[in-house]
């Protein structure tokens, strides 16, 4: 477990040094690193939604992007905001917390919503219809534009973010030659994953953590003990609901405008493939998984526009290259950088 | 009305190709195949590359991407599933190996032929009436095409010996494996079959739309929907859950709210899809088991 640890942390470390070195280490390469590390963390963020619903309660769940959906699109509107075509102006609601509260809730009802016909299905089933669910999502976010601007989107609601940054951040971004609004996005996305991942971390010791491997590990024995393996699935559901709500809340920071194309199918798998790379089930897998794939992506796709051109050839070669880790990954080392195979459920 | 259902019945027969495919290699893998829907777009874009930019008479080509198809299926059950199934792995491994495989097939595609809209060399079509259905010739032509097949393929899975071998070992492996059968085989063929089912549908679908990068991919939902909806793993289930979420779909345009949203329509199936799955989890034709 330990040396697993080291060798993590070492990978961890070339990943950061290869996107500083590429840069050649000059006064560029830390503004380099910045947006890697914060998409990193964002990601990472609903790495610890899908690892609690998937890694730990056994629940597959191919429409995580849902989650994200409803948290970014709940907190930006409750937030003063512009959207639509004329970028007509709205009023704040309610302040930032209460914002980011209500996306999580907002995320974790929708959880509530589909688990309660889906989760007693096949375990394929939920895949299934939480992917059509996170599809319906983006078409009526792109639809209903009275509310959500359709597919001009919302901007201009990360005022209130950066009004909160404090005057240590602006000088420590002086000092290291970076914009102050971008490392202090790097800065709040690590603290919620920090703070998320240990809150996890912790609920998984409570008898609750315990009960829900149990479900996703021996369902029957669990149901023998006169437990419900139903509602335990549903609260993972919800709880990791939550956490994608806020990565949403988090990804529509990071990005400063949304639309309904932002929340692809992709992002979906970009975090399984984040979850898979850091460890099933492991407690700091979504933190190293998010780094490593950022960097593998980030640099990967800058080496090949360096052979192809920066056409849309480039492009495609990154989602190659995300499709052939799954692969490699999920058939040679299923238990990931952190992961144990016992914690890993590849059956259904 | 009558235009919203001819347009119904042509999403319909490639739904109902394709999801026969899925439904077939689901019957005997008990996987679903997330790929399944960019095997529809290697159809439609070999097509359209050899009629369009090699030149060949537009039924040789649909002949020939069928053909791939086909090849191509039996190439990934070799190189990919057929050692997978040594080592014994299934489940969500083979499920996440598809979603892997699908990324790598849709983002080779844009690579190639990249994101703009690409079309068979059809000439001008005009709408005419057939059997009082409002279709251009080509797309009558697509519908009898796959209605064809539908039953070739029925009579292939209810009377040749290979057919009934397939039945058997999706019904149940060992004792299909005890008896005989020689399961790789008919799992080679299964995967054979679904991905040239799969072409064969991109192909119908180059014959009635433009034919994009991610076409498939977009119709992979309601491919499974039709799967899910005419009951896993039944063929004729997934013919007629094809044919009905088709013309759901398209007849769902005529609808009050969804005539000013027509992206809706997909939402529409899909929700047809929910409700099934609430009321008759085993789809429409499956037999009822007990979810665990």
């Amino acid at each position: 477990m330990t040396r697993q640890r080291i060798v993590a942390a070492v990978i961890v470390a070339v990943c950061v040094l290869w996107i500083l070195g590429s840069r050649g280490f000059g006064s560029g390469a830390m503004a380099a690193l910045l947006p890697v590390l914060t998409t990193a963390g964002v990601y990472a963020v609903g790495g610890v939604g899908l690892n609690l619903q998937y890694g730990h309660g056994g629940l597959l769940n191919f429409g995580f992007v849902a989650f994200m959906t409803v948290g970014a699109y709940v907190m930006v509107l409750l937030l003063p905001h512009r959207s639509g075509p004329q970028g007509t102006v709205s009023e704040g609601i309610v302040p930032l917390p209460l914002a980011i509260l209500a996306a999580a809730l907002a995320a974790a009802f929708l959880g509530l919503l589909c688990g309660i016909p889906a989760i007693r299905l096949r375990t394929d089933y939920l895949a299934i219809v939480m992917i059509a669910v996170a599809e319906i999502l983006r078409m009526l976010a792109r639809d209903l534009s009275d509310v959500t601007g359709g597919v001009h989107g919302v901007l201009a609601y990360s005022g209130v973010l950066q009004d909160l940054r404090p005057e240590l951040v602006n000088s420590l971004a002086k000092a290291l030659n970076v914009q102050a609004f971008q490392l202090w996005l790097c800065v709040v996305a690590w603290a919620a994953l920090i703070l998320l991942t240990l809150l996890v971390m912790g609920l998984m010791r409570t008898p609750w953590g315990l009960l829900l491997k149990a479900v996703r590990d021996d369902e029957l024995a669990v149901r023998s003990l006169g437990k419900s393996p139903t509602v335990l699935k549903l609260q993972a559901l919800a709880i990791g609901g939550a956490i994608g709500g806020l990565a949403g809340g988090l990804l529509a920071f990071q990005l400063s405008q949304i639309n309904p194309d932002v929340f692809i199918p992709q992002i979906t798998f970009f975090i399984f493939a984040i979850v898979t790379l850091g460890g099933t089930g492991s407690t700091w897998g979504p933190a190293v998984g998010g780094v490593v794939f950022w960097t593998l992506l980030t640099e990967s796709g800058a080496l090949v526009s360096q052979v192809l051109g920066t056409g849309s050839a480039a492009s495609a070669a990154r989602y190659v290259i995300v499709g052939l880790l799954l692969v490699l990954l999920i058939n040679f080392r299923p238990q990931g950088l952190l992961g144990r195979r016992k914690d890993v459920v590849l059956e259904f | 009305m009558i235009e919203q259902f001819s347009n119904g019945l042509i999403l319909g027969a490639v739904l109902a190709i394709t999801s026969l495919g899925l439904s077939l290699l689901f019957s005997v893998t008990n996987s679903f195949s997330f790929a399944h829907g960019d095997l529809v777009t290697v159809g439609a874009i070999v097509a359209v590359v050899l009629s369009a930019g090699v030149g060949l008479p537009v039924w040789l080509s649909i002949l020939l991407a069928c053909a791939s198809g086909v090849l191509l299926g039996l190439v990934l059950d070799r190189v990919m599933f057929r050692p997978m199934r040594r080592k014994g792995v299934g489940g969500i491994t083979l499920l996440v190996t598809t979603i892997g495989l699908s990324l790598i097939i849709r983002y080779v595609i844009l690579a190639l032929i990249g994101p703009g809209p690409r079309a068979l060399p059809l000439g001008q079509q005009q709408v005419r009436s057939y059997l009082g259905l409002q279709l251009t010739p080509s797309a009558a032509l697509a519908i009898v095409l796959s209605v064809v097949v539908l039953v070739f393929v029925g009579l292939f899975l209810l009377r040749t010996p290979l057919g009934i071998s397939m039945r058997a070992v999706a019904n149940n492996p060992q004792l299909a494996m005890a008896s005989g059968i020689s399961v790789d085989r008919v799992v080679a063929i299964a995967w054979a079959m679904s991905c040239g089912l799969a072409a064969l549908g991109g192909t119908v679908m180059a014959l009635t739309q433009l034919v994009y990068w991610d076409m498939g991919f977009h119709l992979l939902l309601l491919i499974f929907a039709s799967v899910i909806l005419g009951g896993l793993g039944t063929a004729f289930g997934a013919m007629v859950g094809g044919f009905l979420i088709g013309i759901v779909t398209q007849m769902s345009v005529t609808l009050p709210f969804i005539r000013d949203h027509v992206d809706l329509k997909i939402a529409v199936a899909l929700a047809v899809m929910a409700i099934v799955l609430l009321i008759r989890p085993q789809g429409l034709m499956g037999r009822a088991v007990r979810a665990s």
